[in-house]
Formats: C-alpha cells, structure tokens, sequence
C-alpha cells in the first residue's frame, strides 16, 4: 500500500542526502532533487488514483484521529497534491539543464523541502500539524527567494518574511483559539464541533485564519510582499510561487473556510476580496515596464479569480475554480521558465528589450504564445473551458456584478498580454538568438501538450475537478471520513 | 457528419500547410488550396440537405446543425470567398502561419453558422476573433491588437448573455426563450445583439474596422469584409427571429429603434467614406455602411424587409469581396492602396478595372446588378410600413455610395498614369481568377433575384415569417410588380446603343498623356491633370462640423483613463513594507468590527 507519510519521508530523507554528501560530491544536488521529486510524484499520483476510488488516510502512533495526527488524500487534496508535486516536478526537471542559484546544494535541499512542506500542508488533517508544514514551505520560500544575492531578491525576501511571519502568527492565535474552545487540533473533529462553539470565538478564529492565507494566497490587500517576491526570485522561485507556494496557500485557505470554519460569511468575504485582487492587480499589470513584475501582477490576478470563484460555493464554481487554478498554475509556471530561459541567456529584463525575440527564436515564440492565448481562455486551450465554466458557474448563481467585473479584468489583462505578444513578434533585426537546451524546454513542452490536448478534450480531466469539487462541497463526508460517522 | 469532416479537413489541413510550409513554401501552398477545394466542393454538396453532426468532449456536448436555410448559405459564402482569397494570397508575402489561421478562421465560421448550442456558439465565435486577428497580425499588429479588444467585448457581451440565458433557462440550447420576463428579455437580446453588432460593425462599434480592413493583408480583407461580417449578420437572424422571435416581431419600438440605427450607419459611415484617400479605408466605411441596409431591413421585420436585407447582404458578399479583390490586384502591382499615388491604370489592368467597375455599379444599387433588386424591395418595404424618414436617410446613404464610389473608379483607373506604372501589368491569375467568378453572381443575380429569394423564401417559411410574391425574374409587392430581366435587358440594350453612337461617333486620334498643354504651358508629370487630392473639398468643407464629431474620441479618452487607473492603482504597491503592515492589520480590524460588532453590541 502507498502511504502518503512517504511523501515525506522521502522528501526529508533527499533533503538531508544533499547536505550531507555535498562536502564530497559537488553538483550532485539538482539529481537527487529530481529524482526525489520525481519520487514523490510517483506517490503521489498513485495516491491521487487511489483516492478517487476511496480516500486514503494514515495514522501515526498507532492511535485513531482525533488522538493522533493523521493524513488525509481525498479528491479534493488529491487534485491540488497532483498540481503541487507536478509542477515542482517539472520545475525540477527544469533545473537539470538550467544553473541553480548558488550556492547550489542549499538550494536543492530548499527546493525539496519546500515541496515537502506544500503537499504536508496539503495532506494533513490536524491543524496544528498543518501550521508546522506552512512554517516549513514558508520558510524554506523566504530563502530560496533571496539565495541569490542581490538587492531585489534580498527586498523581496525580506519583505515576504515580515508580512508572511504576521500571517503565520495570527494563525497561531486562532489555533490557540480553536483549542482552547474545542480541546482538539484535528480538523475534521473541530469541524464537528462548531455548533458548540462560542459564536465570537469563532468569527474571529475565522477572520484570522482568513487573512493569514489571503497574505499566502495573495490576495489584496495582505500581497504587497508578491510583486517583490515574484521580481526578486530566480524565475524557476517565482514559477515556484505561482505554481506551489500560493497554491498550497490556497488549498489551506479553501479547506479551512470551508470544512473547519464554515461560516456563512465566507461567501461574501471570498468574493469581494478576491475580485478587487483581480481588479486592482490587472489594472497594476497595465503599467508594468518590467516582464517578471507584469507577470507577478497576473499571477496576482489569477488568484484573486480564484479565490472569488471559490467563494461563490456551488459545486459547478468549485470546478471551475479548481480547473481555472490548474490553468493557471501552468501557463504562469510555462511563463516564467520562459522568461527563465531568456535571462539566462540574454540578461533582459525590460518589456522593450523582447522586441522581435519570438520572431527570432520560433520555438521560444511559440511556447510563449501557447502559454499566453491559454491564460487569456482563447478556444483551442484549455483555458477557454475554465473560464467558460467560471462565467457560467457566476451568471448561474444570478452574480451579474461579478461577472461583469470579471469581463472587464479579463479585458485589461488581454490587453497587456497581446501587448506582450506583440513585442515578441516585432521586427527588429538585432533581435538575439537563444541557446535553447531541449532538456531545459521539456517541462514548458510538456505543459504546451497538456494545454492543448485539454483545450479539445476537456472532458479527459473534468471528471478529476467534479470529485474534488463535491469532496470540498460536503463536508460532512470529510468529517464522517476521518473521525468515522 | 459532412460537416464534421469539413471541419477536419480545414483543421488538419491548417496543421498540414503550417508543417509543409516548413519544408516548401508550395507544398504549403499546395495543402491549403487542396483544403479549401474540398472543405469548398463538400460544402457545396451539401445545398438542401438536413445535416449535422454531436459531439461530447465531456465538459460539454457540442451541436452543430443547419437548423436555419440560412446556415447553408453563409456557409457556402464562407467557403467561396475562403477559397478566393486563398487562391489570391498564394501570391502574397505570408508567415507560414497565416494560412493555418485563414484555414482555421473558415472552420469557425463555419461552426458559427451551424452552431445550434451557445457554448458552439461562444467557441466559434471566439475560435473566429481569434483567427482573423491572427490574419490582421500579419499585416499589422497594431490594428489587429485593437481588433482583438473590440470584438472580444462584443464576444464578452455574448457570453455574459450566454450564462444569463442558463441561469433562467437551465439549458444551452439556442431554442425559443419562454418564461422570461420583458425586461429580462430585452436586456438578454440587447447584450446579443450587442455582441453581433461589434462583429459586423454597426455604430458605435464600428472603430476596429478602418485600421483592420486597411492593414490587414490584402487577400485577408476580403475574407473579413465578406465573411466575417456576415457572422454578426447570422447572429441577428439568430435572435431576432429565433431565439427571441416571439419578443422581438411584437416588440415595434425595438425594431424601429434597430432599423434606425441601421439607417444611420448607412448614412454615417457613407459621409466617413467619401472622406477617405486610402482606398482600403474607404471600402471600409463602405462596407459598414452597406450592413447598415441589411440591418435596417431585417430589424423592420416584415417578410419584404427581410428579404431586401437578406438578399443586400449576399449582394454585399458578392461586390464587397470584388472591390476588395480588385483592390488587392491594384496593389499587388503598385504597393500602394492610396488614392492619390495612382491613377490611369485602365489599360494596364483592364480585368481590374472592369471588376471595380461593375463592384461599384453594384454598390451603388444600379441594374442590372446584384445591387438593385435588394434595394428595391428595401425602399419598397420602407413605404410600405410607412416609414418615409428612414427611407430618406437610406436614400441619402445611397448618394454618398455614389460619391465615394466615382471616386474610388476614377482616382485608381482614370485620369494620367504616373510615370512610374509605365510597365505595368494585369496583375496574376490568382486575382484576376476571383474578380472573374465574383462577377457572374453579380450580374445573374441581378437579372434573376429569384435564384436568391427562394432560397430566403425557405428562411421566411421555416421560421413562419411570412412570404413576399416572386419568381425568378420579378418581385411583386402591394405597391407594384418590378422585372429584373426587362431591366437588365433595358440597361443592355441602352449599353449597346450608347457603344454604337461612340463607334459611329467623331474621329478621334490618340497622343500620349503628356503631349498635351495647359494654359500655354506644356505640363510635365508634376502637374497633376485630374483631380485627386482633396477630391471631395468642397463637401468636406460643408461637413467639418459634422467629421469632428468623432466617436473615437471618447473612446480614446476612456482608454487613456483606463491607462491612467492603472498607474494610480499601481502606486497602492507603494513597496515599503510598513505600508503593507499597516494595510494588513488595518483590514483585519475593520473586518473583525464590521462582522464582530453584530454579535458584540
């Protein structure tokens, strides 16, 4: 049987390999990274399989929950394990052909341990367990975003620092909160008892962890540490931050608003915070000069699209939403390992210096404009079915404001994409040509294939994102799942 | 499954033309032109046939079924032009890439047009923006950038309507909408019909089309002028008499309102065009002014009304996509499409200019071509309904066409040949070709309307419109009876007299243009002998009050505010942490008192 602890094990296991046989053997550590990972998504997936049949639960120290902590691999956790340890994989992948950032065995060990701490954060089902696993990711975040040792990385790893460790703390509080009222950290066990909670106790509970995940999940206005996250970073970090990190934040913030805490305010706050996200970030992107800050911006955005559709609530939004996540955890992550791919070889960083690069470079084209015309929901791609599907799910519960809204940032954002696309396919005979390692074009390959064939066949996932959506829609099962009914 | 294979073949052999191009540009050339023949000869195949095909990608289950007559018949001139301006941009500079898109653009617009569900319906839609901005992005990316923007809020205001519709009526089928309210209605067909008016550039959504149809590839706008607009044009059949046909025949003032705003886009767009020195730019506004009659007649809603309109636009598909290929042809050979760098190319491109000739008459509304018989009856049916004023803007409308259209024939053919067009030749077959076939439906169904109108009459029938009285040579209506044959035989008639007085007529000698002298001076190539710059001074001069009021302008400002919104939102990133603290627990605080002070006071 697979157990989801090997995950873990595993990970950890890597991690401490690379340190200790680095003094002996120099460069070793973007393969055992690899193989590590590869590793984990092996389990995981097999996991993810499993658990559509029957979820997947392991208990440590020999007890049942709520005595013991265990993990839990449901649908719903399965989708965002197989999107978080897919994407790490492929980033992984990446990285055998493209430098680390130096020195090169920390940042392995980083890079691992930070995907151990985002599929714990996601398996878990005990909530001071999760807070452990959340340190870890964030942790391990704030030094892979400033190793590399720069002014910009050194600013936004700071500023990441400060704003998430507020975030994590008053997660604390509200865990103290929980425990103190219910005497119990599992999450499915608290959950049962919310009827019997104080009602203050568990609006502010709520309101705390609300904003500790809206600052991991960038929502406005807890993300000023994002766009100089996103810029500072190594482009494989900032591919990391939109593909793992905010999504490991989200899946927290959607488990606990809706299985713990389920309160009837989560609708609404999801909704208004997570569109003006959208707004605000869209419209920030307009006026970008920088790529990697443009595309900061969007990933922003996205995730405030997100979160909103989440909160609508409904089992055909959660699909949506969860399509939407996968769509753009993909494109955002293909994006930045492009723009990876040009500094490594060019060192540009402006809008102005692509001018004619995709022109010059046709696969380089190419992967960018799949990447983009699919975040954009342009037919043919697999973004045009997520956002159909958001803006069937929003007119469907009669949101006709929010739809509206979302048109409009849909609008800004292709605006500034095709203005990007442009750029790219301007004439200009000075335009470089790039060194393109296949190896290192794999993983942005692999998502273009995915992109498409999704985009013809979407029905070959959806079934995936209709299961978790219901596992995330009833709670019950989940609490009947864990704590037995 | 016809369909469904002609849809393949376009697909596959856009892939196909993209890859050969790779290794030789006329295996490319070769792949496309086989699948435009074919996606052409099983289209055509399938004229009177029930066809159709379902099928289920899982998330959705897509139908594409001919439920309307006119289905076949948009299809069929998306195939025709398609094909044309396929054949003609062989001979064109293209990327590799051009061809799969044009390919692309056919199957959605086929799809369109057969698209009996609305998620085929808002795929193909976007499958089209997508494509023929991609055909724009080949001439110039500007134009197609602003392209793109336009029609995807005109596709947005689709898809809001789209997921509305599912809200209230729980399915995605196109049918007839019952249990809805008024108000609901009229918003829902007004969002549609919004979405339809940017494609086929009714005011005030009609900006994109200047800068699209003039630095688009030249081949390229014909397509867009003659197909693609049609797409908004099946979308107002779609809602009109479909959708919301209950709604919409007992809604007057909604159909007057439609019909006005066709007439003034006829007239407007008129004006613009007779203002224009690109000859692209002018065709342009001439193209939008044209489906302002179509809209002017199918909005009115009597079966007379929209059998002028709907035989108007396939006279628009016919003369539109001429003057666009004679257009092409002229400037494949000279580089230019500026009215004011050309001029006596009549003996060097007699196929050209017969082709602009006869467009124009077309244009026009003139017998004994595809342009009257359409007019008429629009005319007629205006009477009819008692609708005097309309009639007078379509009428004025049609003046300015006369305006812009002499212009157009005599700024390019007539007049001195500049020096440097000496050694000018007809341009290749691959133009000649299609202005060749376009004009035999131009002139047959100018004298046989009939061959058209039954075909509408199916429409009529099917949807339970009514019928108007004809046959295949003449139309009846409650105000007389009009035969496009004696008329077109009275036109010849009086051609073939009228050559006869030339050739009896005074000896003439012919010199060379600039054997010649003006004034007593003897005018070399720097004193231009016609009249091309400012050509129409004098009515500008009338107007200038009228030419600044620009819609574009408060479009522009909009932009520019949008421009500004982002600058100032992006300053919220002020980048200093403190800020960001304070931003963090000052929303935490105003939360836990907004929510918390329910339960505390």
């Amino acid at each position: 049987m697979v157990n989801p602890i090997l995950i873990i094990a595993i990970s950890l296991f890597g991690a401490f390999f690379i340190a200790l046989i680095s003094p002996f053997v120099k460069r070793t550590g973007k393969i055992i990274a690899f193989l590590t990972i590869g590793f984990d998504l092996y389990i995981g997936a097999s996991l993810a399989l499993k658990s559509l049949r029957t979820p997947v639960i392991a208990y440590t120290a020999g007890f049942k929950p709520p005595f013991s902590i265990n993990l839990v691999v449901e649908p719903f956790s399965a989708v965002f394990l197989l999107i978080v340890l897919t994407i790490g994989f492929l980033i992984s992948l990446y990285y055998l052909a493209h430098p680390g950032e130096e020195p090169e065995d920390k940042f392995f060990t980083l890079l691992i341990l930070n995907l151990m701490g985002a599929s714990g954060i996601i398996m878990t089902g005990d909530l001071f367990n999760l807070f452990v696993f959340f340190e870890i990711t964030a942790i391990s975040s704030y030094a892979l975003v400033s190793i590399r040792k720069q002014k910009a990385s050194l600013e936004g790893g700071i500023k990441y620092l400060i704003i998430s460790s507020i975030g994590s703390s008053l997660f604390l509080v509200a865990i103290a909160l929980l425990y103190g009222q219910t005497g119990t950290l599992n999450i499915a066990d608290i959950a049962a008892k919310l009827p019997f909670i104080n009602k203050s106790v568990a609006l502010v509970a709520f309101l705390l962890i609300l904003v500790a995940f809206f600052v991991e999940s960038e929502i406005f206005p807890f993300n000023g540490w994002a766009p100089d996250a996103y810029q500072g970073a190594g482009e494989g970090i900032s591919a990391l931050l939109a593909g793992v990190i905010s999504k490991a934040g989200l899946y927290a913030l959607i488990r606990l608003t809706f299985t713990l805490l389920d309160l009837p305010l989560r609708s609404k706050l999801l909704i208004v915070f997570g569109i003006m996200t959208f707004l605000i970030a869209e419209l920030s992107a307009l006026k970008q000069k920088r790529v990697k800050r443009m595309l900061a911006y969007s990933s922003i955005g996205q995730m405030g699209l997100v979160v909103a559709i989440f909160g609508i609530g409904t089992i055909p939004a959660l699909k949506a939403a969860i399509f939407q996540g996968v769509n753009h955890a993909v494109s955002k992550v293909a994006l930045f390992l492009l723009v990876g791919m040009v500094i490594k070889n060019l060192g540009i960083y402006k809008l102005d210096d692509y001018k004619g690069l995709g022109r010059k470079n046709p696969l380089l084209g190419l992967l960018f404009s799949l990447a983009i015309l699919n975040l954009l929901g342009f037919p043919l791609f697999a973004g045009f079915w997520s956002k159909l599907s958001i803006l069937l799910s929003t007119g469907k519960q009669g949101l006709y404001l929010l739809l509206s809204l979302i048109l409009t940032g849909a609008i800004v954002e292709v605006y500034y994409y095709v203005r990007f696309m442009k750029i790219l396919y301007e004439r200009n005979e000075e335009a470089s040509h790039l060194e393109i390692h296949l190896l290192e074009a794999m993983p942005i390959i692999a998502m273009a294939a995915f992109i498409i064939i999704i985009g013809v066949n979407p029905g070959l996932i959806t079934p995936l994102f209709e299961k978790a959506s219901e596992a995330i829609f009833m709670k019950f099962s989940y609490i009947n799942l864990v704590i037995g009914g | 499954m016809t369909l469904f294979y002609i849809l393949l073949i376009l697909f596959v052999g856009g892939i196909l033309t993209y890859l050969g191009a790779k290794i030789s540009k006329h295996l490319g050339h070769a792949i496309a032109f086989t699948s435009s023949t074919l996606s052409l000869y099983f289209h055509s195949i399938l004229y009177g046939k029930l066809y159709g095909f379902t099928i289920d990608i899982g998330l959705f289950k897509l139908h594409a079924v001919a439920f309307s007559p006119l289905s076949w018949l948009i299809g069929e001139i998306v195939v025709v032009i398609g094909f044309l301006s396929i054949l003609a941009s062989f001979k064109e500079k293209h990327s590799d890439f051009y061809y799969l898109s044009v390919q692309f653009l056919l199957a959605g617009m086929l799809l369109f047009v057969n698209a009996y569900d609305s998620i085929t319906l808002f795929l193909s839609l976007e499958l089209v923006t997508l494509f023929s901005f991609f055909g724009i992005w080949d001439g110039r990316k500007e134009s197609a950038v602003k392209y793109l923007i336009w029609n995807l809020l005109g596709a947005y205001f689709i898809v809001a309507a789209i997921a509305i519709l599912y809200r209230f009526t729980g399915s995605y089928f196109m049918n007839e909408v019952h249990y809805l309210g008024k108000a609901q209605k009229l918003v829902l067909f007004l969002l549609l019909f919004a979405g339809f008016a940017v494609k086929s550039a009714l005011m005030p959504f009609h900006v994109w089309v200047k800068d699209a149809y003039r630095d688009s590839p030249h081949s390229f706008t014909a397509l867009l002028s003659g197909a693609v607009s049609k797409i908004g044009i099946f979308g107002y059949f779609l809602i009109m008499f479909y959708t919301f046909a209950k709604f919409f025949i007992g809604a007057k003032y909604l159909q007057l309102t439609l019909a006005w705003l066709g007439g003034i886009t006829a007239l407007f767009a008129g004006i613009y065009a007779t203002t224009k020195d690109d000859s692209k730019e002018l065709l342009a506004y001439s193209s939008i002014s044209q489906l302002g009659y179509v809209v002017a007649g199918i909005a009115l809603a009597t079966p007379l009304s929209i059998s002028a309109g709907a035989f108007q636009f396939v006279g628009h598909a016919i003369f539109e996509t001429l003057l666009f290929f004679t257009i092409a042809s002229v400037a494949y050979r000279t580089g230019t499409t500026r009215m004011t760098e050309l001029g006596g190319l009549i003996k060097k491109m007699p196929v050209s200019f017969i082709g602009l000739l006869f467009g124009i008459i077309a244009l026009s509304g003139i017998p004994p071509t595809v342009g009257f018989p359409g007019k008429w009856m629009l005319y007629e049916s205006f009477i009819i309904e008692g609708r005097i004023l309309l009639a007078a803007v379509i009428f004025t409308a049609s003046i300015t066409a006369f305006l812009y259209s002499f212009r157009l024939v005599y700024s390019i053919f007539l007049g001195p040949l500049p020096s440097k067009y000496e050694d000018l030749k007809e341009a290749p077959f691959n133009f000649t070709f299609p202005i060749i076939v376009l004009l035999i439906p131009l002139l047959l169904f100018g004298v046989q309307p009939g061959i058209v109108l039954y075909y509408i009459d199916r429409f009529l029938s099917i949807f339970g419109i009514g019928k108007i009285e004809h046959s295949y040579s003449y139309i009846v209506t409650s105000l007389g009876k009009f035969n496009a044959l004696y008329v077109g035989i009275v036109f010849a008639a009086a051609f073939v007299f009228a050559f006869i007085v030339y050739l009896l007529g005074g000896r003439t000698r012919k010199v060379h243009q600039f054997d010649n002298f003006t004034a007593g001076e003897v005018v070399d190539e720097s004193y231009k002998l016609h009249y091309v710059d400012d050509f129409y001074l004098f009515l500008e001069r009338e107007i200038k009050g009228f030419l600044k009021l620009r819609i574009e302008s408060l479009y522009d400002w909009l932009s520019k505010f949008v421009d500004g919104l982002g600058d100032a939102v992006r300053r919220v990133y002020s980048g200093s942490h403190g800020d960001y603290i304070v931003y963090l627990g000052f929303t935490l605080l105003l939360l836990i008192l907004i929510y918390g002070g329910k339960l505390w006071f």
